[in-house]
């Protein structure tokens, strides 16, 4: 009774952030997480209902998101390990496997803040040095004057909002944001175009539309004012995804490219494709088998590989997947999937340290087992 | 006691430094792309990114209309009627129109077209410089045509011609000819993708 008394807030607050309770409680609520996580990817798709429930803080509003939930795991299982578990021998199995959850959940944390995941699209022959995000997406204002390179300037996807203004001191003129939509059609304008529309915009309007659930087939699109354009360029553009011709305008003499596109992540090293080969199911037009053989480039080295379904590149952080091919009249080529994950190998790690742990726990608790059993026996008799 | 009032305060302070540090706050990115030849943009769209899904409007065929085509007024002749927005605001007029038997023959019908962009009848043999036979996705082979007047940059037409037992289906996107060139790779997805019902 005294001790309680003396104890001091910090205290208080380790001894009930450690309480076991709230990790075994923490645990049924991620349950639940997965299980409407799982029914509601029926209906707004993988992607939106990965938000939703384990990316989101909070989920329906007041109640804790996977991240919240996970946060609290982990410091409950930190302040558990370090402030209440008491270094015996007896509990050092225990400990181990804490030890591995910890790893586990921080895993989790760099897998959710710095991994990053897209697709690299390479025309037979041809080599690309980045690769473009399946959701985020962007704002490049590109300066194509240079002769030898273009110069881009790539506004993140936190800019890609409704009055945001964009401006830099690398380019001469400012746009501000005047309507954005995730997913939009395009329709004719009916009768005469307003004055102040310029390029596509003279003849097209957005038409906003649901979202489809497969989110990357979202096209995005927005409606942007410019000032400061040469001539009588100044006026409102309209700019969305995977634009065929990109929309250009003009500034103290110098043309610049808007486009609205998915981030695009620049690698140390370059990728040629030197050939992609598909392979059919004899007597049907079913693909049964893709690869990709391709050299990795880093400065004069280079270093052949062939990527296949289930033989992915692995070259410094990232990895390389056989996603997908097109194919058109001229051309043929590989889509990639480009991950580079931070938090890669830490299930790897922690699975084997918790499994060492559950290991440990069960050697050390045997013959204490054996002596109570061995107890039980001569009481019986 | 000390020890653990300085622990729990270093933890707390590195979770929330986590955090802060962590948060999405905009960003400006600069860097510097050696000049590319990879139409990128119309990569991604073949590669599935924007694409639309097949349109089946009870005919004996189908395809696939490309994501920033829009639809246009339709007529008793068109079948289907598309939009195509180009650069500085110009559109291609694309249709797609069935006639029956023979439609009047090939030659007749380029020579009509080139009639419309203010060429000359052509001879049979000029027809191999202007005209390739292409596949679609099923297999079956087109004649993909590309009429361009030099003198008159203005207009220009590219056709596919889809003969058919009965029928002959004719694909056509008239622009300028940069026009006819931007949409170039649209034009040809879209008559790739005409896949007959009847196969």
């Amino acid at each position: 009774m005294s001790d309680r008394k003396t104890k001091s807030g910090a205290q208080k607050l380790i001894d009930f952030l450690a309480t076991p309770e709230i990790f075994f409680y923490t645990a049924i609520w991620m349950i639940v997480l997965l299980v409407f996580g799982t029914i509601d990817q029926k209906y707004v798709g993988l992607y939106m209902a990965q938000h939703k429930y384990f990316s989101s803080w909070f989920v329906w509003v007041i109640f804790p998101g996977g991240r919240l939930a996970m946060t609290v795991m982990f410091v409950n299982l930190f302040c558990k390990l370090v402030f209440k578990s008491p270094l015996r021998w007896n509990r050092f199995g225990t400990l181990v496997t804490h030890s591995g959850m910890l790893l586990l959940l921080l895993g989790g944390f760099f897998t959710a803040y710095f991994s990053k995941e897209g697709r690299m699209v390479i025309p037979e022959g041809q080599t690309s040095s980045y690769f473009d995000d399946f959701h985020i997406l962007e704002i490049a204002v590109i300066d194509k004057s240079p002769a030898d390179h273009d110069a881009v300037i790539a506004f993140s996807n936190e800019y890609i909002e409704e009055g945001a203004v964009i401006s830099d001191s690398d380019f001469p003129f400012t746009i501000t944001l005047e309507s954005y939509h995730r997913n939009v059609d395009l329709g004719p304008i009916e009768g005469e175009a307003a004055s102040h529309l310029r390029g596509a915009a003279k003849r097209f309007q957005l038409v906003e539309q649901e979202l489809k659930l497969e989110h990357e087939t979202n096209m995005a699109g927005m409606l942007i004012s410019i000032k400061g354009l040469d001539g009588d360029e100044d006026g409102t553009y309209l700019v969305f995804q995977h634009m065929r011709v990109p929309q250009v305008v003009t500034a103290g003499g110098k043309e610049y490219v808007i486009e609205l596109r998915n981030k695009r992540y620049q690698l140390p090293f370059a990728v040629e494709l030197i050939d992609f080969v598909q392979k059919v199911y004899p007597g049907t037009n079913t693909p049964s088998h893709y690869s990709s053989l391709v050299n990795v480039v880093s400065g004069d080295f280079k270093r052949e590989v062939l990527i296949s379904m289930n033989e992915p590149l692995r070259n410094l952080d990232y990895t390389f997947y056989q996603f997908s091919f097109f194919e058109e009249t001229s051309d043929e080529g590989t889509v990639l999937q480009v991950v580079q994950n931070a938090g890669r190998n830490y299930p790897y790690i922690s699975s084997c340290i918790m499994a060492l742990g559950l290991f440990l726990h069960l050697i050390i608790q045997v013959p204490k087992l054996i002596v109570r059993s061995q107890r039980k026996k001569e009481v019986s008799a | 006691m000390k020890l653990r009032n300085t622990a729990l305060f270093a933890i707390v302070s590195v979770i929330l430094s986590l955090f802060i540090a962590c948060s999405k706050e905009p960003s400006v990115q600069k860097y510097k792309v050696s000049k590319t030849t990879v139409p990128q943009a119309d990569v991604m769209a073949s590669a599935g990114a924007g694409s639309d899904a097949v349109t089946d409007t009870g005919l004996p065929f189908t395809w696939v209309t490309p994501s920033n085509w829009v639809e246009g007024k339709a007529s008793s002749m068109r079948f289907a009627s598309y939009d195509i927005p180009l650069s500085n605001g110009e559109t291609g007029d694309f249709s797609l129109v069935q006639l029956g038997g023979g439609a009047g023959g090939t030659m007749a019908n380029i020579n009509r077209w080139r009639g419309q962009i203010g060429l000359g009848p052509a001879e049979p043999e000029e027809l191999a410089q202007v005209a390739h036979l292409h596949n679609t996705v099923q297999g079956q082979q087109y004649l993909h045509i590309t009429l361009i007047n030099p003198n008159n940059p203005s207009s220009a037409i590219a056709a596919g011609i889809f003969e058919q037992p009965g029928f002959v289906l004719f694909a056509k996107l008239t622009a300028t000819a940069a026009g006819l060139e931007e949409a170039r790779l649209d034009f040809e997805a879209f008559c790739n993708s005409i896949a007959f019902k009847n196969l």
